[in-house]
């Protein structure tokens, strides 16, 4: 039976939460301890740093998604945006989009559930790009 | 080991830049030269001007790489879509701020594609 591959996080500052397994290859990502009051403003992009890293087997990728496709945790009109992680075998920085839809400024709250990650084993492909009309 | 699948891509516009495959059937895909305006607090699409054929038994996932705004369109994000079939590719945008403008050349958004290991799917009335 082959070993198992490895999904390392990593810690980049005391803030930074453990995520926790939900079951193979999903976990549930966490907001960081101590993050300000009203930090996602009225009609903006906020990038969250989780304070830490992921390293994801090459092979693989990771996809970050909202909780239950819900919005952030008590935060009407805040969402986590959706987004894909290459696997390369080295460290990424963890860090989600969130959205404020709203007219009032949205927080984030500490030591909560932000958003879930899965990882995906994937399968490799060649590349046509002869047809058709291109920028040269 | 089996032979590999082909994804082919076929441009429709000099404006339009090839994808970059990265691996792991992971595209990079630019914004074409002259992408129209993301109007203000709307969800507003940037045409990739090229089609993908999606090899059977897999589906294409379109799919920001990135935490933060769409290059060159501050608080505009790229919505996620999936592909069955040939189609001509598109970026599904929201906009949450001002009419903005993404940059040309630069990488939007990642194709991915994800293969559908489920034949048989069972539906039962609920009780």
């Amino acid at each position: 039976m082959p070993s198992l591959d490895s999904v390392i996080f990593a810690k980049t500052h005391a803030d930074g939460k453990a995520p926790v397994v939900v079951s193979n290859g999903i976990w549930i990502l966490k907001f960081p301890a101590n993050v300000s009051a009203g930090n996602c403003l009225p009609k903006t992009n906020q990038t969250i740093d989780l304070l830490q890293t992921v390293n994801i087997p090459v092979g693989y990728i990771g996809i970050i998604a909202p909780l239950n496709g819900d919005n952030v945790s008590g935060q009407a009109n805040l969402f986590v945006n959706t987004r894909v992680i290459l696997g390369t075998g080295s460290p990424v920085a963890l860090k989600l989009q969130c959205i404020n839809l709203d007219t009032v400024a949205r927080s984030i709250i500490a030591d909560t559930d932000a958003a879930r990650l899965v990882v995906i084993k994937q399968d490799e492909f060649k590349t046509d790009t002869s047809a058709g009309a291109w920028h040269p | 080991m089996p032979a590999l699948q082909t994804v082919t891509f076929t441009g429709a516009s000099a404006n339009t830049y090839k994808p970059t495959y990265l691996g792991s059937g992971v595209w990079s895909v630019k914004c074409p030269d002259g992408a129209s305006a993301l109007s203000s607090s709307t969800t507003s699409t940037i045409n990739l001007n090229f089609t993908t054929t999606i090899p059977t038994g897999y589906v294409l996932l379109v799919i920001t790489p990135h935490d933060t705004d769409i290059p060159g369109a501050p608080n505009c994000s790229v919505r996620p879509g999936l592909y069955k079939a040939l189609t001509t590719n598109q970026v599904n945008c929201l906009n949450v701020d001002s009419s903005q403008t993404p940059t040309s050349g630069v990488e939007v958004v990642y194709f991915v594609m994800v293969k559908n290991n489920i034949e048989k799917v069972s539906i039962t009335d609920p009780i």
